[in-house]
C-alpha cells in the first residue's frame, strides 16, 4: 500500500504526468481510499516540490509542470472525494489588486495552495476592494491573498485591508508580489507575507492551523 | 569633458571626470507621462510632451530636461513597424502588436499580454506558420543614418541605438507565460523553434540597422527579462541549453558589425546569469535592480566590476517613489561610492520612472549624481 502512494509522490516530484495518473489509478484499484491517495501521494509530492523550489533547486517551469501533474491526479480523484466526504484544508480567496493586471505570481500561489489541499477562489486581476469583500461574503474563506507587482498600485493593499476590516481578525490576509516586503506587510497590518509561492503555502498553513 | 567622452571612458573601465548620467537615453531609462508632466511643472518647462510608447505611456525626455539633469546619453531607434490588422479571434478591448501578441491596456501605462496567439500550438509547424513581421521593411530604417549623423555632429552626448532583440520576452507574449515555462519540459521543440524564429528576425533587423549606423553609435541596447524579484525564471540548465546559445549568437553577430559597446537589459535577480552573459559578449548590464535578490551593489562591483559596466542602480521599488528627497540623495551617494571606482558605471533609474515618483525626488537624484559624482 505504501509503495504505490510513494510511487505517486515520486512521479509528481519527477514531473512525470502519465506516471502520476497511472499511480493514482493503480492505488484506487488496490483499494486505497481517495483521501489517502490525495494526501499521501499528491499533496506529499507537492510538498516535496515546494521544498525544492524554496531551496532554489527548481524554478517556475518545474512548479507549473508539477501543478499540471497534481491537477491530472486530482481530476481522477475528484468525483470520489466528494463521495468520501472529503473537506479541503480551507478556502482561500486570491486576486491581483485593483489597477494591476499581472497574474503569473498569483497563479503560482493558487496552484501551490491547491497542491497543499486548499480550495481556491481566484478573482483574477484588477480586483477592487469591493470585489474582494463580495467574495468574502460569498465564499467565507479563512484567508484572502493579495498580489501586487506594480509600485503604483501598492496603495490598494492597505485600501483592501481597510475594506475587509470587519471580517478580521478571524479572516487572515496575506500579501505578496515583487515590490512587497516583510517590513511593508507588518507596517500595513497584513497577517502574513511570503516572497514566493512555496513559502506562501507555509504561511497560509501556519495561519490556518487550529481552525 | 564632453558627455560622449565621459561615457566612453566609463564604458572602457577608466575613470572620467564624473559618473555619467543617463536620463532619457534608452528605452529603459525614461519616464511615464504623468510623472514627466509633474516634473516639467516643477522645473517650469512648458513645451509639448511627446509619447513614444503608447502602451507604457513613456515619453521622449526633452532637451531642456536633459540639460537640467546633465544627462549624457541620447537615444535613437528604428521607426515603428507597420501596424497589424488584428486576427479574427482577437479579444475585445485588446491591442495587437506587430508580433500578433495581444495586450490589455490599463491605466497610466499598465499593460499585460493576454490571450497569446500561439498559446494553443502543439507543433513546430504552427510556430513556423505564425504570421511573422518583416524585418526587411525599408520604412523601419528610413532616416536612421540621418538621425545618427545629426546627433554625431549636433549633440555632445553619447549615442545609444535601441535594437530590442528580445527572444524569451517576446516568446512569452506570443506563446503565453505559463506555456513558455512548461515548454522547456513538455514541448522543448516548440521552445527551441519559437525563440530561434525570433532570433532569425532580429539578426535580419540588426544587419540592416548596423549597416546603416553601426559606425556612428557608442552603445547598442538589447533586452530580455529572464529573472524575477527572487531569482532566475528558469533553471540555469534550461537557460544554458535553450537561451544562452541564442544570446551568444546574437551578441557575436552584433559585435561583428559595430565597435559600439553592448548593453543588455534584464530586470530582477539577474546576477545568476552574469558570468554567462559576459561569456556571450555583454559589456553593460542594465537596470541593476538592486532591490532584487543577490543584487547588492557591493557584491556586484566586487565580482564583476572590472568586466561589466553597471548602468542604472537607483532603486525604483522603495527609494525613489517613497523616500524623502534627503533619503534619495543619501541612497544615490552610497550607490556612487560603491559603483563609481574604476569607471564601469553609468548612473540611472532602475527602469523607467513610474507615475508615483514625486518630481522633488528626481531633482534630488540627478542633482546628487552631479554634485557627488566627481572623480577625484
Amino acid at each position: 500500500m505504501g509503495h504505490t502512494l510513494h510511487d505517486i509522490k515520486t512521479a509528481l516530484i519527477d514531473l512525470d504526468i502519465p506516471g502520476v495518473e497511472d499511480g493514482v489509478r493503480r492505488a484506487l484499484a488496490e483499494g486505497i481510499g481517495p483521501v489517502a491517495v490525495l494526501e499521501e501521494g499528491l499533496i506529499a509530492g507537492m510538498n516535496g516540490i515546494g521544498e525544492q523550489f524554496k531551496e532554489g533547486e527548481i524554478f517556475m517551469p518545474e512548479l507549473l509542470v508539477a501543478a499540471k501533474a497534481m491537477q491530472a491526479g486530482t481530476a481522477i480523484l475528484k468525483p470520489l472525494l466528494t463521495g468520501a466526504g472529503h473537506r479541503s484544508r480551507g478556502t482561500v480567496v486570491i486576486g491581483t489588486i485593483q489597477g494591476d493586471l499581472h497574474d503569473i505570481g498569483k497563479n503560482l500561489v493558487a496552484m501551490m495552495l491547491e497542491g497543499a489541499g486548499f480550495s481556491i477562489v481566484d478573482l483574477g486581476v484588477d480586483v477592487s476592494p469591493e470585489a474582494f469583500a463580495a467574495a468574502v461574503e460569498d465564499h467565507r474563506p479563512q484567508v484572502v491573498g493579495l498580489s501586487c507587482l506594480l509600485t503604483s498600485t501598492m496603495p490598494q493593499l492597505p485600501a483592501t485591508l481597510q475594506r475587509l476590516a470587519a471580517y478580521r481578525p478571524q479572516l487572515k490576509i496575506v500579501i505578496g508580489g515583487a515590490p512587497v516586503t516583510q517590513a511593508y506587510a507588518e507596517r500595513i497590518g497584513a497577517d502574513g507575507y511570503a516572497p514566493n509561492a512555496a513559502a506562501a503555502v507555509d504561511r497560509v498553513r501556519a495561519l490556518t492551523t487550529g481552525d | 569633458m564632453e558627455s560622449r567622452e565621459r561615457v566612453i571612458m566609463a564604458l572602457s573601465h577608466r575613470e572620467p571626470d564624473r559618473v555619467p548620467i543617463d536620463f532619457g537615453g534608452t528605452t529603459f531609462t525614461t519616464i511615464q507621462v504623468d510623472a514627466y508632466e509633474a516634473l516639467k511643472g516643477r522645473l517650469g518647462i512648458a513645451t509639448a510632451t511627446t509619447i513614444v510608447n503608447q502602451r507604457a505611456q513613456l515619453v521622449a525626455v526633452e532637451e531642456a530636461v536633459k540639460e537640467r539633469f546633465r544627462a549624457d546619453v541620447d537615444g535613437i531607434g528604428l521607426n515603428p513597424p507597420a501596424p497589424r490588422t488584428p486576427a479574427a479571434n482577437h479579444p475585445p478591448g485588446a491591442v495587437t502588436d506587430e508580433w500578433g501578441a495581444r495586450w490589455l491596456v490599463g491605466v497610466r501605462g499598465e499593460h499585460v499580454a493576454t490571450d497569446p496567439p500561439l498559446g494553443k500550438a502543439q507543433s513546430v509547424a504552427e510556430v513556423e506558420a505564425h504570421p511573422w513581421p518583416d524585418p526587411a521593411d525599408p520604412a523601419r530604417y528610413a532616416g536612421l543614418r540621418e538621425k545618427a549623423l545629426a546627433l554625431r555632429t549636433g549633440s555632445k552626448r553619447a549615442v545609444a541605438l535601441a535594437l530590442g532583440c528580445q527572444m524569451a520576452s517576446l516568446a512569452r507574449n506570443i506563446r503565453g507565460y505559463e506555456q513558455w515555462c512548461t515548454d522547456f519540459i513538455l514541448q522543448p521543440a516548440i521552445a527551441q523553434a519559437l525563440m530561434r524564429r525570433l532570433l532569425d528576425h532580429h539578426l535580419a533587423l540588426a544587419e540592416r540597422a548596423l549597416a546603416a549606423v553601426g559606425d556612428l553609435v557608442d552603445v547598442v541596447t538589447v533586452s530580455d527579462d529572464l529573472a524575477t524579484q527572487e531569482g532566475p525564471m528558469i533553471s540555469p540548465a534550461a537557460y544554458r541549453k535553450f537561451v544562452k546559445p541564442l544570446q551568444q549568437e546574437l551578441f557575436g553577430f552584433l559585435r561583428a558589425r559595430t565597435p559600439a559597446k553592448l548593453f543588455y537589459h534584464c530586470c530582477g535577480a539577474a546576477s545568476f546569469f552574469i558570468e554567462d552573459l559576459i561569456e556571450a559578449g555583454m559589456d553593460i548590464l542594465n537596470p541593476v535592480q538592486v532591490s532584487a535578490r543577490n543584487m547588492a551593489p557591493e557584491e556586484l562591483k566586487r565580482r564583476y566590476g572590472s568586466r561589466v559596466t553597471f548602468w542604472g542602480g537607483v532603486d525604483t521599488q522603495q527609494l525613489l517613489p517613497y523616500g524623502t528627497p534627503a533619503e534619495v540623495a543619501e541612497g544615490v551617494k552610497r550607490l556612487i561610492d560603491v559603483m563609481a571606482p574604476g569607471g564601469g558605471f553609468v548612473l540611472g533609474t532602475v527602469h523607467n520612472v513610474r507615475p508615483e515618483v514625486p518630481p522633488e525626488n528626481l531633482e534630488a537624484l540627478f542633482d546628487t549624481a552631479w554634485t557627488h559624482g566627481r572623480y577625484r
